[in-house]
């Protein structure tokens, strides 16, 4: 078996607790049925925890929607608070999903103190933290505040786990979106990775601990470059990020009839993955 | 409407993107199991290590009973 397809045989273990052919073969029928309950069990017992920030409007349940495909299933209410919520979601090959909504701070006083002492609770416990912003420099402010007082510290020292999202860039300009193609036209690409960078680098900056690599920008509402937050998602989990989905709504499920046509024409060419 | 040569060679640049971004997806993904399974086989060796220890230290004492 050459390398490739033992890593390609090793995520599809991973996404759906199944063994391939190819690995049973190489390690034999006994071997592998221990192999795909260890995983199973794990998936079931210890569902990947993804806890999701941000202030009201920003996307968070568009980006969790888009990123991982899953079926919302229940949600219940944190420390008696509607709006901080754990939701279940179930995932396509078995298992499921755990998703930890929390709002952003700054929105109430009373509040800010209930959604601070569940940050405390809730955020060493996810595998992962996403922190969703607009992609707009004008509302950072406030945000860095809450980073270095509260998420940061929230973490005791694991920030590798944390993740920036800077979201909706589909509204930045100058430059258009091409609706054909859904995806930014060259002058509207060209704006978002500036400003964006921009962005990341004044924020790793200003809030100790953060670093640059670990911010992406996306549009979910567009379904655009999902896949780098996600691989940056599945670096910050480390040793849980298999237990994650990796199957965003690719952008081209948005794009004009004759764009998902050539698209079907070209993977049913091009298929390996 | 029939798409330009310059959009079909665009969207051909954004899929062989998104197949390469979803191989590097998958390559990490794949490498935190194998993370995992290692912690695993440790933990287990581990326990492994200390019930032999344990049954060897029930054996000493059992002999010196006897012996």
């Amino acid at each position: 078996m050459d390398k490739r397809s033992f890593f390609q045989d090793l995520f599809k273990l991973s996404q759906s607790g199944k063994a391939s052919d190819g690995l049973r073969r190489m390690l034999g029928a006994d071997t592998t049925a221990k192999l795909e309950r260890l995983v199973s069990e794990e998936r079931t017992t210890n569902p990947p925890k993804v806890a999701v920030i941000g202030k009201a409007g920003v996307g968070k349940t568009t980006t969790v929607n888009s990123l991982f495909s899953a079926e919302f299933h229940i949600s219940h209410a944190l420390r008696g608070t509607d709006r901080a919520q754990l939701k279940e979601f179930s995932l396509r090959g078995g298992g499921s999903l755990h998703v930890v909504d929390m709002p952003g701070l700054g929105e109430g006083i009373a509040e800010d103190a209930i959604f601070e002492e569940i940050y405390r609770t809730e955020l060493p416990k996810a595998d992962v933290v996403l922190y969703v912003l607009e992609a707009d420099e004008r509302l950072l402010g406030e945000d860095q505040r809450i980073f270095t007082d509260v998420i940061i510290p929230a973490l005791n020292g694991q920030t590798k786990r944390l993740v920036v999202g800077l979201n909706k860039v589909d509204l930045l300009g100058p430059g258009s979106w091409d609706t054909v193609l859904n995806y930014p036209d060259e002058k509207q690409e060209k704006a978002i990775e500036r400003r964006c960078t921009d962005i990341a680098s004044k924020l790793a900056r200003q809030v100790r601990g953060l670093r640059p690599d670990s911010i992406a920008y996306y549009s979910a509402e567009r379904l655009y470059r999902l896949e780098d937050l996600l691989i940056i998602l599945i670096e910050a989990a480390g040793k849980a990020a298999w237990k994650l989905p990796v199957n965003p709504r690719p952008w081209h499920e948005l794009a004009a009839p004759e764009v998902r046509d050539f698209v079907r024409e070209w993977q049913a060419e091009h298929e390996e993955v | 409407m029939a798409l330009t040569q310059a959009q079909q060679n665009q969207i051909v640049r954004l899929l062989e993107r998104q197949s390469s971004n979803q191989i590097s997806a998958i390559l990490r993904s794949a490498s935190s199991l194998l993370a995992w399974l290692a912690d695993v086989v440790d933990a287990a060796s581990e326990l492994w290590r200390r019930v032999r220890e344990a049954a060897a230290e029930i054996w000493q004492s059992l002999r010196s009973l006897f012996i």
